[in-house]
């Protein structure tokens, strides 16, 4: 995966004429007529995702975006399609990083909702980046518990995604997660084979920082927490240090993502730059 | 923060007092001990550098600091409270009481103890079913109400009505005043103020799921729910995470007192050494039998929470006669079999089980 081509301004005719400016929330996220999972974004039975390289994107930079879809999160991913998305890649290209992959996934909560993980595939493409999200359902249960289930993105991270990235160059990918509440600190191995299916992992249950410390492995994981009504954001710095972001209004969530894999720039510019520390964004 | 819910798989005497004592002694000063059913009938030893400590009135995880938390589930004794307090002092135990909870009174006790209809169902009277089954009938005296001495006064007249009972009241209302004076004691208010800086919350359940109101073996149950039932309808208000579960069953079945009992002639295999659990005037013999895969399976079901992480641990392996305490027997086999087999036989029960546990009576350690 990882084909297509990002054209900011072919994508603005296309966004017109396909009514992102324009629909609700739920024309524009069909799923939620549906009611359930777009089934090619059923983790279940999923053993790998990939960055490849190819001949149009030599050296690609895998970012891998987990949009939390419950309650009032929901208005992000319509952000993101209405202008987050081509703000992103397109800051991104123009600062001299062309071969973005880029894949959604979307968290609920694993203790309530049906479908706690969607997971897309790794584009490039202004078109099928747009499908993916568009396939993305907005469940919006989320329940009144502890918190939501970004630990499954990093379970996805660590245990079900393979890059290009890392495997031929040893360049780190990006994992971030995007939410307003605390994450779940426990996995059930009941939970993680109700979500994968045969294609689970592991034996037991999973702990977040144990899930969290194998997603680092391979990438450069951040947390945006959107702050309301001035809470602190829970745990999250303990669990992330300075890889924790805050943000108060979350039209600005593209240009941050953008800001931090920026920073990284000179590591993917130089074949043989040692890996980055993470401590170079501080907002 | 992390919640555990410990539930007994058998009719009691599980060992669920040793299990929260040893999962509290992990974070001594930041976990929080929860009861969520049954009342002070509850008797769980927990055992802690040598003192060994019978708990009823407060949570088991008391030795090594963690307040307790009595949910509205569970009725209140003051007057035992006191007596179990005075063994408790040099702990300095606390106690959060949610003002809704049912007080018993001695007129409840003296009802419930005159009534050969619960002597045959096998009670413990210290009057638990006759004080719910007052409040079901409206004749209701929560622990709020002590802080009120004309409410209390005018409410226990009520008792003495609903029970035509004329003893006086004056010693209770002496018990309830030590009670409520003492300063570890506090009404509940949410348990938002005190999460602050822990790390452990433990749902403490009491008796055990084959004695539970809707799956247990009428008459012969308890007036209460002795699955995980209240503390997930706690757990979901309190917005904490689902539990991980520990199902706990000795390596033998036992039963206080009246009701059906499975492999009872069948010697189990264990010595039978002084122990929590003597006979006792109201509650009868305290009787034992080889294990029975059959209940343990019924009560896994009963119990069940989907998507939980469960762990199924075995109690009193000190007790087996064999040394090296792997030699249980089971009535559903004419042999006995090891730790291993047994752990494989529960877990071909309906739903996976994702680890075993075992402990002795006399340390509580789990392994």
């Amino acid at each position: 995966m990882g084909h297509g081509d990002y054209s900011v301004d072919r994508r603005t005719i296309r966004a017109t004429s396909a009514g992102y400016y324009s629909k609700s929330r739920d024309d524009v996220f069909t799923q939620s007529r549906e009611r359930k999972i777009h089934e090619s974004m059923n983790p279940n039975g999923v053993k790998v995702r990939e960055s490849c390289d190819s001949a149009e994107h030599p050296n690609t930079v895998p970012i891998q975006l987990y949009l939390d879809v419950t309650g009032s999160m929901r208005d992000i991913p319509h952000h993101m399609i209405k202008e987050g998305l081509p703000t992103l890649i397109g800051t991104l290209t123009q600062n001299g990083i062309p071969d973005v992959a880029l894949m959604f996934g979307a968290i609920g909560d694993h203790e309530c909702d049906q479908a706690p993980l969607q997971i897309g595939q790794f584009e490039s493409g202004d078109a099928e980046l747009d499908m993916w999200l568009e396939r993305t359902w907005l469940e919006g249960n989320g329940g009144g518990n502890a918190g939501e289930s970004y630990l499954l993105a990093w379970y996805f991270a660590g245990n079900h995604v393979r890059t290009d990235a890392f495997d031929k160059r040893k360049k780190k990918g990006f994992v971030f997660t995007i939410g307003d509440e605390p994450c779940l600190t426990i996995l059930p191995q009941a939970a993680v084979k109700e979500i994968m299916g045969a294609t689970a992992t592991g034996q037991g249950m999973y702990m977040h920082e144990q899930l969290l410390k194998k997603a680092q492995e391979q990438n450069h994981v951040y947390h945006i927490h959107v702050e309301h009504d001035g809470r602190a954001p829970y745990h999250w710095a303990d669990l992330l240090q300075q890889n924790l972001i805050v943000v108060k209004d979350y039209t600005l969530i593209p240009k941050t993502i953008s800001d931090i894999v920026l920073s990284f720039k000179d590591e993917f510019a130089g074949a043989t730059s040692p890996v980055a520390t993470t401590d170079k964004i501080m907002l | 923060m992390i919640t555990y819910l410990g539930i007994g798989l058998g009719c009691g005497d599980e060992g669920k007092g040793r299990v929260v004592s040893a999962l509290a002694s992990r974070f001594p000063g930041k976990t929080i001990v929860v009861r969520f059913n049954g009342g002070p009938q509850a008797g769980h030893t927990a055992v802690v550098d040598g003192h060994r400590h019978v708990f009823s009135s407060f949570g088991s995880g008391t030795l090594t600091g963690a307040p307790t938390v009595w949910s509205r589930f569970c009725t209140v004794n003051p007057t035992a409270f006191l007596n179990e307090l005075d063994l408790l002092r040099q702990y300095d135990p606390r106690i959060y009481i949610d003002p809704m909870c049912p007080v018993t009174t001695p007129y409840d006790v003296r009802a419930n103890r005159m009534s050969a209809t619960n002597m045959k169902h096998g009670t413990v009277g210290v009057g638990f079913g006759t004080t719910l089954e007052r409040h079901e009938k409206h004749y209701k005296l929560c622990f709020g109400d002590l802080y009120n001495e004309t409410v209390t006064k005018l409410k226990l007249r009520n008792i003495q009505e609903y029970y035509n009972d004329d003893m006086p009241f004056d010693d209770f209302l002496e018990d309830v005043k030590a009670m409520i004076g003492y300063n570890g004691v506090r009404l509940f208010h949410g348990v938002a103020s005190l999460t602050n800086g822990m790390e452990r919350i433990i749902f403490e359940g009491a008796q055990g799921i084959l004695l539970d109101q809707n799956y247990g073996f009428f008459p012969h149950v308890t007036r209460s729910n002795t699955t995980g039932q209240n503390a997930l309808e706690l757990i979901t208000e309190w917005r904490l995470q689902k539990p991980l579960i520990y199902y706990i069953t000795r390596c033998y079945q036992t039963r206080h007192g009246n009701g059906p009992m499975t492999y009872e002639g069948m010697n189990p295999g264990i010595k039978y050494p002084e122990e929590t659990n003597k006979d006792n005037t109201y509650t009868g013999k305290f009787r034992k039998g080889a294990l029975d895969l059959d209940l343990i399976a019924y009560a896994l079901k009963c119990g069940h929470v989907p998507f939980a992480h469960s762990t199924v641990v075995i109690t009193c392996l000190d007790h087996l006669s064999d040394p090296r305490r792997d030699n249980i027997r089971i009535g559903n086999s004419a042999l006995t079999i090891t730790k291993e087999e047994l752990t494989e036989r529960i877990d071909r029960s309906p739903f996976h089980i994702d680890e075993f546990l075992f402990s002795d009576a006399d340390s509580g350690d789990l392994k």
